[in-house]
């Protein structure tokens, strides 16, 4: 194609594009004047561009991101010392490495993951499996060694290395026949119903996972992993919000696996009824080569397998049958369809292969069969209840023995009962009920011993026997137990909630006669009930027990203090807050009354009360409580315990609240020492003191310092919570506005609009933490300069704070938006922001200083120095009064006046303020900072008035360099480029003086416009 | 500020400075030393950045300008190193995806799920590569706009304070360059 037929075709195409679409096709045609050629090119390109939307819109360097890291290969990973690559997937690396500490040399295979997933989300994974699947003992599986993050922030595990071969392989390389290949398989079944019973689920079971070594021995891989990288593992993750990515080989995928219904046990059941159909007849139940997706789902969810009997054409041994094995799956005599009869390839062939595998089919059929089939089933239940039953199975008929597994469809309904609860749902019941006897039971035995001891300092005497009372409390508890069989309870779910139901009502009957022993018991289940949630029920339970125990005690003994604190605490839960005050205030008066010494009991009870108190705004009487509580705490449970941690953090909070911010700070970062926690290890306590230090620090403007508090909070919290979680929301926040005050205006921006986009969807758009974030990110918006999309957000902000009504809030956001429309040049707008400003602070109050510096500027820009300079005046007045000499206001004021001595020729004046400010700004932030650029840039013009040229010149270079943080595109960019033409020229430097002024105009006019105050001072510059 | 000076960074600002004055020359010495530093950068940063934040062309080259321009160059300079290092960016990438390519066909790779979990790939290298090819074909300045936005990650702002044209321009040749790729990688290959 020539060029000018090139510029004819995009001439056309551009004429088109404006056009409505109905209109294109005839003015196309009459515009190329019969160029029937002509015509198809640009019709060709049109219909490109209507589809090329969103071509080339991603980042060239994300797109290559998957291709670049996977390039990397490590020599070293944690001790290990690499030494080859064992395989590379989807989703991580496999190494064989060595450990070359020289304690001792053994081979490990470590495990390298790059999941799909968002880094914290994966850690998170990694630390709960990693520990689950450490506690996995077992000679047939591959011991989990060690594991940790690399430098470069990616989990590894470290593995037993298995030197062996396939499951399926190691049968084949040695001719192995059935009942071979059925020993190994049952092994491998109980290997996996070892970890069943530890609660690990497989999910990926596979032949390339099931391991034979020489020796013969079975080595389960990979337990676990699978979940690790499931992205529709705990709960939504932001990075993956496809649907159907679910970790697994399609081949070996059970249907739950394809639906996304939940994985159990029985998934790995199902796992292990393929490999066994392919160890039985060398072929896979279903045959997915090049099926689509969508065909492998359908084949996977309803397609029923072949028997295996009938799909064997082919011995799988030699000593069966000479081999004939066609590699190619579509070669004929491998058809799937069980009902087909069976093709024989070849005549030659026919006779020995027929013969052969008559004797395999036999062999196969009745109970292998249904064997197979029975692990095979669609739905999860119908499947043997446990890798333990399967291998029970093969075991029968090794043995000769009848096996359970049955075909047809009358016996699956006589027995799905009995399946459903010996495994799965009962599962869930016996573990719910255990946690509830056995918190019962020690609670039960803690309560007799300290009642023993208060039984013996009030000199009372009980006639029930202690005995009689263990014993009945013990027969509850086996009672308990018994209501988890499903044999009494009629094949009923039974829920934890059905169970704690039940042991309530029968506390209630059958120990009327032994009111003490009730009241306990129902005081510990309404704790249950209350952990559950279900707090109406602990309430009256609490109540029920505190009434009995009034009736046996009294209403000032210890009995009922501890009832009342109970109580207190549960409608705290509620939200009750002035019932929970009255009753914690009562529960700490009786006990503290009946004490001679504070108890834990009661410091407990203090710090109840204190963080009621604390909410309710009493925040001298919450830090009182508090000091109390903890020194009862650290005399009593000692230094260590978690209690001190968690009252010294209540005691830091209250110290916040009114303002003894460095008390505060210390003790946080006393509790967050206790916690003991760190990015592998997070805590939420821990987080949230992480983020108080680190917002204390920000508002003392100690930022450097706040940083590595904010981000290890913001990591904590996206370990512990759901991305979505509030929690998370307020650390984005955080940290995401730290981050512009410390000058990287990107980070803020992404760290805070992807915090804005989720208050906005969880919280909604007016809550106030979303309306700080997006004024955080409006503020984010407006200091790279992109002014209109700030304003637009401040304006919200602003709209939302006006209906409210007056306050410090709206008269920071009237501010921030005078702000954005004076660097906009848009001085009227501003001045009226000011203004408002100006009428709505009192004469000495510290925001007056910043209404007072914006009215300061605009007046300046609109030539009223005289005015401008008494308002900087003023705001300096207060700065000194209320503010330190280093806080933003001053310096921010104080560059202000600068400005004005600048433009009013007081250069020296102007310089020697600056340099002050200068040094003040060095010690709170590090560069390149974009305010210690604005600095530079003023001394950089002070020099320059001075006639100071090289001054100038290097000043202004690096303010220069210290806008690396702001776009090229920013006005203050161009304005500073300007002004280092300006000094070039001065210096007769003239080509290259004036293009730096020519670009310079052009930025500050591309920014912000022809028409403004920045804009004429370019311009001024370069006549 | 940056107290560690890389050892090119003298020869680096010469070579800005060098090209601002028109030598052509310059510029193919610059192109190898930002190609080397943008390489490097992005093998350590997205090896260990990627799976927690996106990380933008900008970012990069901003890193890359740092690290081998020191702080003290100007606007001038800065522009005429973005666009330098969109070109670099250019080459890095399609340098890997010849690699991956070739090793894709050693038969090194194992997929192990049903829907790849890479889904921030919106090409492959095979596409990686015919965009390539399809970009040498276009029109210079059409050619120009592609790289500095898509390899460069600037923003049409940018771009056309780089090239010297207006946004305007800077649109319409996107627009346009747009729709010829499109044809070239998808359509002409479908007939």
């Amino acid at each position: 194609m020539t060029p000018e037929r090139r510029k004819e075709i995009e001439a056309l195409f551009e004429e088109a594009l404006d056009l409505p679409q109905a209109d294109r096709d005839a003015w196309l045609a009459d515009a190329c004047e019969g160029d029937e050629e002509l015509r198809r090119e640009v019709m060709a390109l049109l219909k490109a561009h209507d589809r090329a939307d969103g071509l080339l819109d991603g980042d060239a360097v994300a797109m290559a991101a998957s291709v670049i890291d996977r390039e990397v290969t490590h020599e070293r990973i944690g001790p290990y010392r690499i030494d080859t690559v064992l395989g590379r997937g989807g989703m991580g690396i496999v190494y064989l490495a060595e450990r070359d500490d020289g304690q001792f040399r053994r081979q490990v295979a470590i495990k390298l993951i790059r999941g799909g997933t968002e880094l914290s989300e994966l850690h998170r994974r990694f630390e709960v499996e990693r520990q689950v699947l450490a506690s996995l003992d077992h000679p047939n599986i591959a011991r989990l060694l060690d594991g940790g993050i690399t430098e470069d922030g990616l989990p590894y595990l470290v593995m037993e290395y298995v030197d062996g071969l396939p499951i399926d392989d190691y049968c084949r390389a040695n001719n192995l026949d059935i009942d071979d290949r059925l020993e190994l398989f049952r092994t491998a079944a109980r290997a996996v119903q070892h970890a069943h019973r530890n609660l690990v689920v497989h999910r990926d079971l596979k032949p390339s996972n099931i391991f034979v070594t020489a020796d013969g021995v079975v080595k389960l891989l990979d337990f676990g992993i699978a979940k690790i990288l499931d992205p529709t593992v705990f709960g939504h993750s932001s990075t993956i919000t496809r649907t159907g990515a679910r970790l697994m080989t399609p081949a070996y995928a059970s249907p739950e696996q394809i639906t996304g219904d939940p994985i159990t046990t029985a998934t790995d059941v199902y796992g292990l009824g393929v490999v066994l159909y392919q160890l039985l007849t060398e072929r896979l139940p279903f045959s997915l080569d090049g099926c689509s997706p969508g065909e492998c789902e359908r084949i996977i969810l309803s397609d029923e397998p072949a028997r295996p009997s009938s799909v064997v054409i082919q011995p799988i041994a030699r000593d069966q049958a000479p081999t004939v094995v066609p590699e190619d799956p579509s070669a004929p005599g491998l058809a799937l369809d069980a009902t087909a009869p069976i093709p024989v390839p070849d005549a030659a062939l026919t006779m020995p292969l027929l013969h052969h595998a008559q004797r395999l089919r036999r062999r196969l059929r009745g109970d292998l069969d249904r064997i197979v089939l029975q692990a095979l089933r669609k739905e999860p239940e119908r499947r043997y209840a446990s890798p333990a039953e399967l291998a029970e199975d093969i075991d029968h008929h090794l043995k000769g023995l009848p096996v359970s597994a049955r075909a047809d469809s009358r016996a699956y309904r006589a027995r799905k009962f009995v399946y459903r609860h010996r495994w799965g749902v009962a599962v869930s019941a016996v573990v719910a009920i255990t946690l509830i006897a056995g918190a019962l039971a020690t609670a039960w035995q803690a309560r007799r011993a300290s009642r023993q001891a208060a039984i013996a300092s009030a000199q009372r005497d009980r006639a029930t026997s202690e005995a009689e009372k263990a014993a009945r409390v013990a027969g509850l508890m086996l009672d308990l137990f018994r209501l988890s069989d499903p044999t009494q309870t009629l094949g009923d779910t039974v829920t934890a909630r059905e169970v704690l139901d039940q042991g309530a009502e029968r506390i209630e009957r059958e120990f009327r006669d032994q009111p003490e022993v009730q009241a306990d018991l129902l005081s510990e289940v309404a704790r249950v009930y209350g952990n559950l949630g279900l707090l109406d029920r602990s309430e009256s339970l609490v109540r029920r027990s505190l009434q009995l125990r009034e009736d046996l005690f009294g209403p000032t003994s210890l009995e009922v203090s501890a009832s009342l604190g109970q109580l207190g605490q549960i409608l705290a839960a509620e939200g009750r807050r002035d019932e929970a005050i009255t009753h914690l205030r009562r529960a700490v008066e009786i006990r503290q009354a009946s004490l001679e010494a504070p108890d834990s009991m009661l410091a407990q009870m203090q710090t109840d009360l204190a963080w009621e108190v604390r909410a309710a705004g009493q925040h001298e009487e919450a830090a009182e409580l508090f000091r109390r509580a903890l020194n009862t705490q650290i005399n009593q449970l000692g230094d260590e315990s978690p209690l001190v941690a968690t009252t010294m953090f209540g005691l830091a909070s209250a110290y916040h609240d009114r303002g003894s911010f460095d008390e505060a700070e210390a003790l946080f970062q006393q509790a967050l020492e206790r916690y003991d926690a760190d990015i592998a290890r997070p805590h939420p306590m821990a987080a949230t003191a992480l983020l108080n230090i680190g917002m204390l620090r920000r508002l003392k403007e100690e930022y450097l310092a706040a940083e590595p508090m904010l981000e290890s909070a913001l990591a904590m919290r996206q370990a512990l919570y759901d991305p979505d979680h509030y929690m998370v929301i307020e650390a984005l926040s955080e940290y995401g506005q730290l981050m512009y005050y410390l000058g990287r205006y990107d980070e803020a921006y992404r760290v805070l609009l992807d915090g804005t986009e989720r208050a906005n969807r969880i919280l909604g758009p007016e809550h106030d933490k979303t309306i700080t974030l997006r004024e955080a990110l409006a503020i984010s918006l407006s200091l790279s300069g992109r002014y209109s999309e700030a304003l637009a957000r401040h304006d919200t902000a602003l709209a939302i704070k006006r209906e409210e009504g007056a306050g410090a809030s709206l008269l920071a956001s009237i501010m921030r938006s005078g702000r954005v429309l004076l660097e906009m040049g848009r001085l009227q707008e501003a001045g009226a922001r000011f203004d408002e400003g100006l009428a709505m602070t009192e004469p000495t109050s510290v925001y007056r200083i910043l209404a007072l510096r914006g009215s300061a500027q605009v007046a300046q820009r609109q030539g009223r120095y005289a005015e401008a300079e008494r308002m900087l005046n003023e705001g300096l007045a207060i700065a000194t009064e209320r503010l330190r000499p280093t806080h933003r206001y001053t310096l921010g004021t104080q560059r202000a006046m600068a400005c004005l001595m600048i433009e009013t020729g007081r250069y020296a004046d102007a310089a020697t303020l600056l340099e002050g400010v200068l040094a003040a700004e060095r010690t709170k932030f590090r560069e390149p900072h974009p305010e210690i650029g604005h600095t530079l840039h003023h001394l950089g013009a002070a020099y320059l008035g001075l006639a100071d040229y090289g001054r100038a010149d290097g000043t202004l270079r690096l303010a220069l360099a210290n806008y690396a943080a702001l776009p090229s595109t920013h006005w203050q960019v161009g304005d500073a480029t300007s002004l280092l033409g300006a000094s070039l020229l001065a210096q007769g430097q003239d080509p290259v003086a004036r293009q730096l002024l020519e670009d310079g105009q052009r930025i500050v006019r591309n920014h912000v416009g022809p028409d403004t105050w920045q804009a004429r001072r370019v311009q001024a510059r370069l006549q | 500020m940056n107290a560690e000076a890389s050892p090119n960074r003298g020869e680096v600002t010469q070579l800005l400075v060098a090209i601002r004055d028109g030598e052509r020359e310059a510029l193919d010495r610059l192109l190898p030393l930002v190609y080397e530093e943008l390489r490097r950068m992005a093998q350590r940063q997205l090896g260990r950045e990627r799976a927690d934040h996106t990380l933008h062309a900008t970012a990069l080259v901003h890193e890359a300008y740092l690290k081998l321009a020191g702080g003290s160059l100007n606007a001038v300079d800065r522009s005429h190193f973005l666009a330098i290092s969109a070109r670099a960016m250019r080459q890095v990438l399609v340098e890997y995806a010849r690699r991956r390519n070739a090793e894709k066909r050693g038969g090194g790779w194992e997929r192990t799920t049903l829907n790849d979990g890479d889904n921030a790939v919106e090409f492959s290298p095979d596409e990686l590569l015919s965009l390539d090819a399809a970009l040498s074909e276009l029109e210079p300045r059409q050619r120009e706009v592609v790289e500095y936005r898509f390899f460069g990650g600037m923003d049409e702002q940018e771009v056309a304070t780089v090239m010297g044209i207006s946004d305007r321009t800077v649109r319409r040749d996107w627009v346009k360059a747009r729709a010829w790729l499109y044809k070239k990688l998808y359509q002409e290959s479908d007939a």
